[in-house]
């Protein structure tokens, strides 16, 4: 199963850049999208976004990522249009009445919405699926003090999600091939018949815990020494760069916003 | 030799349990040895390889009678991170002892527990990589590798610790043959390149005799037999007794009646056969009625 | 199909996804009575083609007949009346208070109860020599004696094909012993039985028949006798024949492919004889 904020393993200048630049390169957009609301500069940044994406070599999951933001995007675009209530109107929905009524404005802000959420979402699947989750905790536990033993927590609990998952399926299997059946189950007797799944799962999942914490145990976790990482997280010329335009980008949407647009 | 763990009459019993897991064990580790230990399940296998890298007494709950000596200083003395860095563990579970998503992550995980400079842990992994052989994986995700492949990771992973041996608990009980091979070969070689110390709990004693320089026979929380393999072997009937499966080689040449002269490996057994064929004795077996 | 058929595997081709096959047009027939042995190393397909046997996987193309029936459109559950699958691990499956009521779990599920039930599991129970452990607490077995209790939860079930997974690993020699005369006990009592392995001295020994797995193909078929004398099978399956096997071999003394040390030992002294009539007679 292949979800689309995946990571997705390539060497590109934007898998390289610091977790950190990329978040904040999120926020930027997202800050640059709000702050614009001219249909043609929303459309320019989305483009931007895109090329950024294709540019990481993650085009092809970001395709599909993109259909399914479309139909939203879509639905959105209704919704406000449908509830946009000022302005001069254009048509009524429905033709022959004067119901549902659709007016110019109610047209452009919901584009303007539509397209904000685009590049919203469009930014914050590229940061995903280019950033190792393990990275991207470790750069918050580095860059922004979160303490090490949660983030640890969390980054090993998301590597045995597979290994449980894969239990959970042997077990399954071993139960059905002795007729065990969950369908036509009365949802009260559910939690019964989740029994032959459940307790098998449970004592796996400590053995194994317990199998993780020798390894820890053995390979010097809690040592009482400051611990260092292999990954240093300097921020680098292509860093700089990036926050650079980045703010440069804020400037220049304000900009033309509230100096040009007047 | 040095010797490098020394158990003076250790006893250990499971806070779970109402029997003694070992009981009284005396033994000796010198530096550059590569033992066998084997036995039936519930011997105390595990236990031993416990108290040898330090989870008893750091982690596991129990009590404990005796001492366990590492070098100078009992291992109760030390934390689990010093005593880590001079005996690495590998356990059965190929999949549940790597703790990280990634290989390089995976060997640099100790080192960096350590303190170890970015600069130095590279170096290690650099280097662990190369002595097992598997410079292609660093990139790798842990959770795609074979089974043999995860085992020689998380010896990898043991490695950068920079311990002087090894302590693994049946590696190769989750493998196919091929990924046994691998392991088992590995271990001779880290062992005699290397000069790592290797205590490996095993119960395919047919590949590994080629390389233990002594094999350890437990029972019952106790050692029953500790020895070169070719001595320990001779005493065929124990060890059937016991519950150990002998190597095949061992169990034909003691058949054929060659008591005292057991080969160690393939061509040393084929020159054997040779003899046996010229030889004029018939061993025990009768040709007119055999 | 003949009612001698326990098994027909026809043109049987199986992929995960779209592209990558694990079992590509695979042909298999299993007498009844038969025991066979399924080999290769791991990620060959083995496992696979045996989970196709009770349903647990359906043919992506071809099809699988058990006792006669197309197992297309069948459940698992509606299978495991012919066919009984042990896994590789028992903690996989043991989650009852007694070794009693797990063993009982299946024949359950098959709609039996009173002392129909209760006849099953006694029976069960008694072939693999727990009958006195029916109330014990079943993680308070050793790994031994739990792989024996899920093996008698299948066995209650009484499907006349039994499927193992590897059912010697992790265990050690005794009860490793214990378990394969178990099932070659019920091999002599008429069940069809086919188990994976990896360990060539038991397929010597227990296996009338087998094949042998690389890469999703079935890449041969055979009595041991006849496989092991195959060097380029060998080593395509990645398998390691007996040590006792390749020094016979090596030692030139028998023109037979021998199995074990009774074999080897056998032959050896014979060659001995007519090696020395031969120089008597001279």
């Amino acid at each position: 199963m292949s979800s689309a904020v995946e990571y997705i393993p390539r060497d590109t200048l934007v898998h390289r850049l610091n977790p950190l630049t990329k978040i904040i390169g999120s926020l930027a957009l997202l800050t640059i999208s709000i702050i614009l609301d001219s249909l043609l500069y929303l459309g320019g940044v989305l483009v931007l976004v895109l090329a950024c994406g294709v540019f990481a070599k993650i085009s092809a999951q970001l395709l599909k990522a993109f259909k399914v933001l479309l139909i939203f995007a879509v639905i959105l675009f209704l919704i406000q249009i449908v509830f946009y209530r000022w302005g001069q109107t254009a048509f009524y929905l429905i033709p022959g009445t004067n119901l549902l009524p659709v007016t110019y404005e109610g047209l452009a802000f919901g584009a303007v919405i539509a397209l904000r959420m685009m590049i919203i979402l469009t930014s914050f699947i590229i940061f995903l699926s280019t950033t190792h989750t393990r990275d991207m905790v470790m750069v918050l536990v580095e860059k922004v003090r979160v303490p090490y033993d949660y983030a640890f927590m969390f980054v090993t609990a998301l590597r045995f999600i597979p290994t449980f998952l894969a239990e959970v399926k042997t077990i399954q299997e071993a139960q059905k091939a002795r007729g065990y059946k969950l369908e036509g189950v009365s949802p009260l007797r559910k939690l019964k018949a989740y029994l032959p799944i459940a307790l098998p799962l449970v004592l796996i999942s400590l053995a194994k815990g317990e199998n993780l914490a020798l390894a820890m145990e053995t390979r010097a976790y809690g040592a009482g020494v400051p611990r260092t990482y292999l990954k240093d997280w300097t921020i680098a010329a292509r860093d700089v760069l990036s926050l650079l335009f980045f703010l440069v980008g804020i400037v220049l949407s304000i900009y033309l916003r509230f100096a040009v647009a007047t | 030799m040095d010797i490098f763990i020394r158990l003076n009459d250790l006893s250990f019993q499971y806070s779970n349990s109402t029997e003694y897991a070992l009981k009284g064990i005396n033994f000796l580790l010198k530096q550059g040895e590569f033992i066998v230990v084997t036995g039936p399940s519930g011997a105390g296998k595990t236990t031993l390889t416990y108290c040898l890298n330090g989870v008893i007494p750091h982690f596991q709950r129990g009590s404990m009678c005796g001492q366990i000596f590492l070098g100078e200083h009992q291992t109760k003395d030390l934390s689990t991170a010093r005593i880590a860095t001079r005996v690495g563990s590998v356990f059965q579970d190929p999949e549940a002892q790597l703790i990280c998503a990634k290989v390089e992550e995976e060997i640099a995980y100790g080192p960096e527990n350590l303190g170890v400079s970015p600069k130095e842990i590279a170096s290690r992994i650099d280097e662990a990589l190369k002595l097992i052989g598997i410079e292609e994986l660093r990139e790798r995700s842990t959770k795609a590798l074979s089974g043999g492949q995860k085992q020689r990771v998380a010896i990898a992973a043991a490695l950068a610790m920079k311990p002087s041996c090894l302590v693994l608990d049946e590696p190769t009980s989750e493998l196919d043959p091929v990924g046994t091979t691998q392991i088992l070969e590995l271990l001779g070689k880290l062992n005699r390149e290397q000069k790592i110390t290797v205590v490996l709990v095993e119960q395919k004693l047919e590949e590994v005799m080629e390389y233990a320089t002594r094999l350890v026979i437990m029972d019952k929380g106790q050692i029953a037999l500790d020895g070169p393999p070719a001595e320990v072997f001779d005493k065929a009937n124990t060890l059937t007794g016991i519950g150990v499966k002998l190597p095949q080689i061992v169990s034909l040449f003691s058949k054929l009646g060659m008591k005292g002269k057991i080969p160690l490996s393939l061509p040393e057994a084929d020159d054997m056969i040779k003899e046996f064929i010229r030889g004029e004795t018939y061993g025990r077996y009768d040709f007119r009625t055999g | 199909m003949d009612v001698m058929t326990s098994v027909q595997v026809e043109n049987l081709t199986y992929a995960y996804e779209k592209g990558s096959y694990a079992l590509k047009d695979i042909n298999l027939k299993i007498c009844k009575g038969e025991m066979i042995a399924f080999t290769g190393k791991n990620g060959s397909g083995k496992t696979t083609l045996a989970k196709h046997l009770n349903g647990l996987l359906k043919p992506t193309s071809g099809r699988v007949f058990i006792n006669g029936l197309d197992t297309t459109g069948k459940t698992v559950s509606f299978l495991a009346q012919q066919v009984g699958y042990v896994f590789q691990n028992p903690d996989h499956q043991i989650f009852n208070d007694t070794v009693y009521e797990e063993v009982a779990f299946g024949p359950k599920n098959q709609g039996l109860t009173g002392k129909d039930l209760e006849q099953r599991v006694l029976n069960a129970l008694q072939v693999v020599g727990l009958e006195t452990y029916g109330s014990t607490y079943p993680y308070k077995l050793s790994k031994g004696q739990r792989q024996r209790v899920a093996l008698a939860s299948v066995l209650a079930m009484d499907s006349d094909i039994l499927v193992l997974d590897e059912p010697t690993t992790g265990l050690d020699y005794k009860e490793s012993q214990q378990v394969m005369e178990l099932v070659a006990g019920l091999h002599q009592k008429g069940r069809t039985i086919i188990f994976i392995t990896h360990d060539m001295n038991l397929v010597a020994r227990y296996a009338e028949r087998m094949i042998v797995m690389a890469n999703g193909e079935v890449i041969a078929d055979g009595r041991p006798r006849d496989i092991f004398a195959q060097p380029k099978t060998i080593k395509s399956g990645s398998l390691k024949v007996p040590v006792v096997t390749l020094l016979a071999e090596r030692g030139g003394f028998t023109s037979r492919t021998v199995l074990d040390e009774e074999e080897f030992i056998h032959d050896i002294y014979q060659y001995k004889r007519r090696m020395s009539l031969n120089v008597l007679c001279s």
